[in-house]
């Protein structure tokens, strides 16, 4: 047997090599699955432990924009309490005061970036193992607000600005990391609209408003309509006790009124049917005394003096025997309807204010002569001359008695016309006058016989016309005005502020737009019917109705832009003041209730149409004023809100407002 | 010839011994894998369940967030329940728990919430308990 045969040589050994073959498959497959397996168990560790740092790092950029809402929500606070910023500013939000604030606590943006280590207990006992987070705040791609927008005569505000927000949260341990950002556009505005803010009324131009409208009297129940009473800050009696100085300063801190058009606004001082309420206010409610002359024969008789004293117009001046039917043969129209517009407040709210534009006050002058032991007063008619030199005076007066009269004016109707009552027309800004001791008791001061060393002091700080320094009791009717603020800062020059009509450089301050006025209704949170407004400037693309109550919380002032019309049919209320201006750029505001208004209402493109009753708390700007009447009557009031004031520094920066808003883009590093 | 065709007994006993040398750390190999598979498998779902929780409690109004003590999800009140949220019940083998607490944050800022959600699981294999615990800080205010 030939064991070294082929058949037996193919044959020999066969199972070891099929064993090997098949353990080898088995471990390269048992090797392979091996690594799959701890492969997939890796980066299931690695995500998971990723899905961790995730929630850390937005946990870290979750309490960054809470510190940031809170540090924006205290900056924008007004409350005085809440100043020195710097110094009242919360331990939580201190660090973040730099990114916004220069070294004297005033807003600056600038290009800043802050590390900040979230203060509150990442690690705990319960969780040793957390990561550590760190966020870093960086303020970037910072442009004005107003790039590539200018106009005559206003100075726009530079520091005005848009930039970047941009966070970065980072949660590292000790094999990964993971960083969550967030970037949102934010605004550094103003609130305040601008150089309007500084005027209780402003108007363009007269348009079809009728200057004189009440029907006035002594009897509140015969005026057709109580008359628009404007009030510029608090109630100043006109008592002559101020120095020139304070009462530059005053009226400068004032509420101003501007009243356009080439043509002189012409009033006549209101009677308000008798009622202090309503009457034109800034005339002294005093009658005044003064001996007669040694010239006069009738300075022999000691029982005699004469008075004066300065009322509204009104029929009765005509026709009532308590005031000697001394207004007689003035024409009847000429005392049957008075002022539209209180400027000057009313008699009970007196309210001195300047006015820019050829305004001026009709008022009666009654003048007579006091009798000390019979209590009684005879005013002295107006006449023209041939009724002087006759002896047919109104009031029934006896010839004797005209005789006696003339005799001591020497029958020279030059020395009686002085004497005599009548309707006397002054500048609107001489009433001023009436706040300084002058030394002496006038009731009507001529601006000519006061010193040039008091007509200093009677500088205006803030404005000056046609290159030259306002004085407070002068007619200002220049085409150009300067407005500085209290520190000299120019806001506005070179142009008439009648001529500013486009506001578009408004709407350069928004940060949010609305398509309709529908959609920014619905956009507003509502608590029981009453709308909340968002804060900051916001612009609706076409008009507006306003049929609920709308409520601004302190801090949330701002400016309402509307393309076109806008409708208010409901009360809007404020919180201590905070200045909200609704602002139509188009065909103007009609409101439709008698409820408060407490806001700013600017339409100088179009007509402010008020109705029979209303009462504004802030101030009004309109190309022209259109006064509804109606069936019964109300007050008819506007309130100056002296936070809308930009000439006054202080209140002006308190009105920046940092609106850090969102929305928030986040995305995973 | 015939008694020439079959194998010799050597070969037997070798292939033996070799099979018996690599059968058990084969069989380990194997094992093992599977083990890393399942336990790949059980993290992932423990993740996804601990994930989407968080996520949909952060969803919630800020108002709704309050202090809770460590409650099994299908224990908890009804704004914190996944069904109230939309999301999964935990799978059989799984437990999810939720904890809230007020953490202390220092004045000026908003009150804020930390939430646990604490996933565990059998791991059947080996009588352990697997566990995966996600975290996240919130102020009680929305932005």
């Amino acid at each position: 047997m030939d064991l070294r045969g082929g058949n037996y040589k193919a044959r020999r050994g066969f199972l070891i090599p099929v064993i090997l073959v098949v353990l080898s498959i088995l471990v390269v497959l048992g090797f392979t699955l091996h690594q799959m397996s701890q492969h997939q168990l890796k980066q299931v560790s690695h995500a998971a432990r990723r899905e961790v740092l995730y929630h850390w790092a937005s946990s870290g950029l979750d309490l960054t924009l809470d510190a940031l809402k809170k540090t924006a929500d205290f900056l924008n606070d007004t409350d005085s309490s809440t100043r020195p910023k710097r110094l009242k500013a919360a331990e939580g939000i201190q660090p973040f005061l730099d990114l916004f604030l220069d070294p004297q606590g005033d807003f600056e943006i600038s290009e800043e970036k802050l590390e900040w280590i979230p203060p509150v207990p990442i690690k705990d006992a319960y969780s040793e193992s957390a990561p550590s987070v760190k966020v870093q705040i960086e303020l970037r791609g910072i442009r004005p607000v107003y790039a590539g927008l200018s106009g005559p005569g206003l100075k726009l505000d530079e520091s005005e600005c848009r930039f970047w927000i941009h966070i970065r949260s980072e949660a590292s341990d000790l094999l990964s990391k993971i960083s969550v950002s967030g970037f949102s556009v934010s605004m550094l505005v103003q609130i305040q609209p601008s150089i309007l803010g500084k005027f209780v009324l402003l108007l363009r131009t007269k348009g079809g408003l009728n200057l004189n409208s009440i029907t006035d009297s002594t009897e509140l129940t015969n005026l057709n309509a109580y008359p628009v009473s404007v009030f510029s800050g608090d109630s100043i009696p006109p008592d002559n006790s101020m120095t020139m100085t304070s009462a530059a300063e005053l009226l400068d801190s004032r509420g101003w009124i501007f009243l356009g058009g080439a043509d002189p606004w012409n009033f006549r001082l209101g009677n308000g049917g008798g009622e202090d309420s309503f009457a034109s206010g800034m005339i002294p409610g005093a009658i005044f005394h003064s001996s007669i002359p040694p010239d006069e024969p009738l300075h022999t008789e000691p029982e005699l003096s004469y008075v004066w004293s300065l009322r509204g117009v009104f029929p009765e001046l005509g026709s009532s025997n308590q005031f000697s039917k001394s207004f007689d043969r003035v024409p009847a129209s000429q005392l049957k309807h008075s002022t539209t517009l209180n400027l000057q407040g009313t008699q009970a709210q007196p309210s001195p204010t300047l006015v820019l534009g050829s305004t001026l006050l009709n008022y009666a002058l009654l003048q007579g002569i006091h009798n000390e032991n019979t209590g009684k007063t005879f005013y002295l008619p107006w006449l023209t001359e041939p009724e002087f030199m006759g002896t047919d005076w109104p009031a029934g007066g006896a010839v004797a008695l005209v005789q006696y009269l003339k005799g001591n004016y020497l029958n020279n109707y030059s020395n009686y016309k002085r004497r005599m009552s009548g309707i006397e027309v002054q500048e609107i800004n001489e009433r001023n006058l009436s706040l300084v001791d002058l030394g002496s008791s006038k009731s009507v001061v001529d601006p000519a016989t006061i010193s040039p060393v008091s007509i200093k002091d009677a500088e205006s700080v803030r404005l000056s016309a046609a290159g030259f320094p306002v004085h407070f009791f002068e007619k200002i009717h220049s085409t150009t005005h300067k407005v500085a603020n209290d520190r000299g800062e120019v806001m506005w020059e070179g142009s008439n502020l009648g001529s500013l009509s486009d506001l578009q450089f408004l709407s350069a301050r928004a940060r949010m737009i609305f398509p309709d006025g529908p959609t920014f209704i619905n956009s507003m949170e509502s608590t029981g019917g009453v709308l909340k407004f968002p804060g900051g400037i916001l612009w609706v693309r076409s008009d507006l109705e306003l049929n609920r109550e709308l409520l601004v919380e302190p801090g949330k002032g701002g400016i309402l832009i509307v393309d076109s019309g806008i409708k208010i049919k409901n009360s809007i209320q404020t919180s201590g003041g905070e200045p909200l201006s609704l602002v139509s750029l188009g065909e103007g505001i009609r409101v439709q209730t008698a409820q408060e208004l407490q806001c700013g209402l600017i339409a100088l493109q179009g007509a402010m149409s008020l109705p029979p009753a209303f009462t504004i708390r802030g101030m009004l700007a309109a190309r022209e004023l259109e006064l509804r009447s109606g069936s019964g009557s109300g007050n008819r009031e506007i309130y100056y809100n002296d936070r809308f004031d930009p000439t006054d520094s202080t209140n002006y920066k308190n009105h920046f407002r940092l609106l850090v808003s969102g929305p928030w883009h986040r995305f995973v590093e | 010839m015939s008694t020439r065709r079959g194998l010799s007994l050597i070969e037997i006993v070798l292939g033996m011994a070799i099979l018996a040398t690599f059968a058990g750390p084969l069989a380990y190999l194997f094992i093992s894998s599977n083990r890393s598979r399942v336990s790949a498998r059980d993290m992932s779902v423990a993740m996804n369940l601990s994930n989407c929780y968080l996520s949909a409690l952060k969803d919630l109004p800020r108002s709704s967030l309050g202090v809770l003590a460590p409650t099994l999800d299908s224990a908890v009140s009804s704004d914190f329940s996944p069904h109230h949220l939309e999301i999964p019940d935990s799978p059989e083998r799984f437990t999810r728990e939720l904890e809230i607490r007020e953490i202390p944050v220092p004045e000026g800022l908003s009150k804020a919430y930390r939430m646990i959600v604490k996933v565990n699981w059998d791991r059947g294999s080996d009588r352990k308990k697997g566990e995966f615990i996600l975290e996240s800080i919130l102020p009680s205010e929305p932005w």
